[in-house]
């Protein structure tokens, strides 16, 4: 009875794992309303409107001059990063600076996050993007060399 | 069953003596008894049906224990249905387009403004891609640089 009760929660979580963004540290970042709060930059776009690029959901935001929340999305893009499935990052002075992350995820629910860390080249501003769809990384970095 | 020949088989249990049958007999013989002595109970408890204060003491009690079982089983259904359920309902989300997700958004919030313009989320999203592919470009030349570092250091140790 318990190794069944732990399996069809393993399960569960399997399951609620592979929707969307959920699941994600950064989704709470990316989710938020920002409706008021100077130094942000919010994008979303996602179904019809989206259809010109092959994806299926794109999610931004743009910090500048708030290193409070800057550090917590920082944090949180650390963590999912940790988790990638494949990843090319670049640190300078200790600090995350560059991050191109590939998340996984099946069909149209590949999942890619890319961070932009202005900061240790001495600009408050970071760039966090989701993108999600079902298109390889090189079609990716295709769509966005255009 | 006379106590003599309970308390006899009580002590062949304890002796590990008896066989499955009489396991059996002793069993149902000490969950039929409406008052258990001391060796009966601790007969009972190291059976394995004493676990806790509520242990059976009577044939009500062992009726108890049958609903807990079929309780048991009745839960273990349930999971399994909910399982089932959970599972399919992913399943079938992932099949539908959009289903976890608005049929289309588009916005932008610029220091505190919302705009639902198309066209100024676009230049948003190009101006990102922008930059993303900058960022690209400098992480690629910076591996590149690295590698000819490398390869330079070798050369040089080679030479």
């Amino acid at each position: 009875m318990k190794k069944f009760i732990i399996l069809a929660i393993v399960i569960i979580i399997g399951c609620f794992d592979s929707f969307g963004q959920e699941g994600l540290n950064v989704a709470q970042f990316l989710d938020a309303d920002y409706s008021g709060q100077k130094g942000v930059t919010q994008v979303s776009m996602t179904g019809k409107q989206l259809e010109w690029s092959g994806l299926k959901k794109y999610k931004s935001l743009s910090v500048t001059d708030n290193s409070s929340l800057a550090d917590k999305i920082n944090r949180a893009v650390t963590k999912d990063g940790a988790k990638a499935a494949s990843k090319k990052v670049s640190y300078k002075d200790g600090q995350l600076y560059v991050g191109f992350y590939s998340l996984g995820g099946k069909g149209e629910h590949r999942r890619y996050l890319f961070y932009l860390n202005r900061r240790p080249v001495g600009e408050e501003k970071i760039t966090l993007i989701f993108l999600e769809g079902n298109m390889d990384s090189n079609s990716i970095m295709e769509l966005i060399n255009k | 069953m006379e106590k003599p020949e309970l308390h006899n088989l009580i002590e062949r249990y304890f002796d590990g003596e008896t066989t499955l049958e009489e396991e059996r007999l002793l069993l149902h013989t000490l969950l039929g008894m409406r008052e258990l002595d001391e060796e009966c109970a601790s007969a009972l408890a190291v059976m394995g049906y004493a676990r806790t204060q509520t242990a059976p003491r009577n044939a009500e009690n062992a009726g108890a224990i049958l609903k807990k079982r079929s309780w048991h089983r009745y839960a273990a259904g349930v999971s399994v249905a909910a399982v089932i359920a959970v599972f399919s309902i992913g399943t079938v989300s992932n099949l539908i387009p959009n289903s976890s997700s608005p049929e289309s958004e588009c916005f932008a919030c610029i220091d505190g403004d919302r705009t639902n313009n198309e066209e100024i989320v676009r230049h948003l999203i190009a101006s990102q891609f922008e930059e993303v592919s900058q960022a690209s470009e400098s992480l690629d030349e910076e591996v590149e640089n690295e590698f000819n570092e490398i390869c330079n250091a070798l050369n040089m140790e080679i030479l």
